[in-house]
């Protein structure tokens, strides 16, 4: 089998998602198959965690803010991802608000952009078990930024052939590759 | 009996409590622990000590070794959860030798084949009625776990989903006739 040089992107936070530590334990196990792995990542929980060993990470420090932190996070982005990805074959970013910016550099620098996808849900339900209405507005927001964008990558590694139904029923026709998740 | 999870309400903590009440009413104080923080422990813990659930605790978020010792002390793992993307606990708890009782969800059977013990979405007595069956009987279900964990370790490991995550990128990257070796 070809060997990559894949480079990682995902937001992380201070708490626990298991859509972060799949992607995390993702990125180890591209490794493990032998790929040339690089993360980037914001600061938060999710890396002290999952161990990552020899993957080489860079980290992008933000405040633990809602909205101030991933807006910061997209902004050093912004100027951080350009010099990673000359030096990538492919791009794997997980699923989330970075993903918009991560797509406009990988068309700039012809590159195919996989999302890792965890779970697959509709704007009805996260509004139903949003707690405040600060909470209704995050998960509005998240929602425009994580579901729309992703016509735009160029396929979807899902976690389970559930998350790829789900996702093919909101309309998504470019290919999805179910890949599973790491069980430790 | 042990979950791991966020204290959301799409993890169902109330059934959670339900589920106990139901089993210490067959079997006696039977300890339940929820271990995962979340924004609706506040609530859950006052609700669990309103209707006298002292055998219910919500240590919160633990470490891995305390998570993994909690795991090997338990006997069944549980899941009240309505939607997951891969069910991750339940793959660990099948590693660490449990028997997992779960709400019928389609990606259940999709990541663990028929190895969960499910029952009806949202019912609790039915749920309550497997924990007490798996424990009162739990040699009755040590085979299927045996099984459940070599499943997990054939199609699980790093190797495993480090392979056919490699081989979907070789393919977007090169196209689905160049994925061998050139």
């Amino acid at each position: 089998m070809k060997h990559l040089r894949v480079l990682g992107v995902t937001e992380d936070a201070w708490f626990v998602t298991g859509g972060r530590l799949a992607f995390l334990d993702l990125m180890k196990a591209l490794k493990v198959a032998e790929n040339s792995v690089t993360l980037i990542k914001s600061s938060g929980i999710s890396s002290s965690i999952i161990r990552l060993n020899d993957v080489p990470v860079h980290v992008i420090r933000v405040p633990k803010v809602r909205i101030l932190g991933p807006l910061l996070f997209v902004l050093r982005l912004f100027f951080t991802i350009p010099a990673y990805m000359t030096a990538s074959d492919v791009v794997v970013v997980n699923s989330g608000y970075p993903l918009l910016l991560i797509v406009f550099f990988a068309k700039l620098f012809r590159k195919k952009v996989a999302v890792l996808q965890h779970d697959v849900l509709s704007m009805d339900y996260l509004q139903k078990v949003a707690a405040t209405p600060s909470r209704r507005i995050t998960a509005v927001l998240r929602w425009v930024l994580l579901y729309p964008p992703l016509v735009l990558s160029d396929g979807v590694l899902s976690i389970s052939g559930d998350t790829a139904r789900r996702l093919r029923r909101t309309g998504y026709r470019k290919r999805i590759w179910v890949v599973g998740n790491v069980v430790k | 009996m042990i979950t791991v999870s966020r204290l959301e309400p799409s993890k169902r903590p109330q059934d959670f409590l339900d589920i106990a009440e139901r089993v210490a009413h067959a079997l006696g104080p039977v300890e339940f622990v929820w271990v995962g923080e979340g924004n609706l422990r506040k609530g859950i813990v006052e609700e669990a000590k309103d209707r006298s659930l002292s055998h219910v605790s919500f240590p919160g978020r633990l470490d891995d070794n305390s998570k993994d010792r909690l795991f090997r002390s338990s006997d069944v793992y549980i899941s009240t959860s309505e939607s997951e993307g891969f069910a991750l606990t339940v793959g660990e708890a099948f590693l660490r030798g449990l028997p997992c009782v779960v709400y019928d969800l389609p990606v259940y059977s999709e990541v663990y084949d028929d190895f969960v013990l499910k029952v009806r979405r949202y019912d609790t007595v039915q749920f309550a009625e497997t924990v007490v069956r798996v424990l009162r009987n739990p040699e009755e279900y040590a085979q299927l776990v045996q099984k459940a964990a070599h499943f997990v370790r054939e199609n699980y490991s790093y190797k495993a989903v480090g392979s056919r995550a490699t081989s979907a990128l070789v393919e977007l990257v090169y196209g689905r006739e160049n994925r061998g070796e050139k």
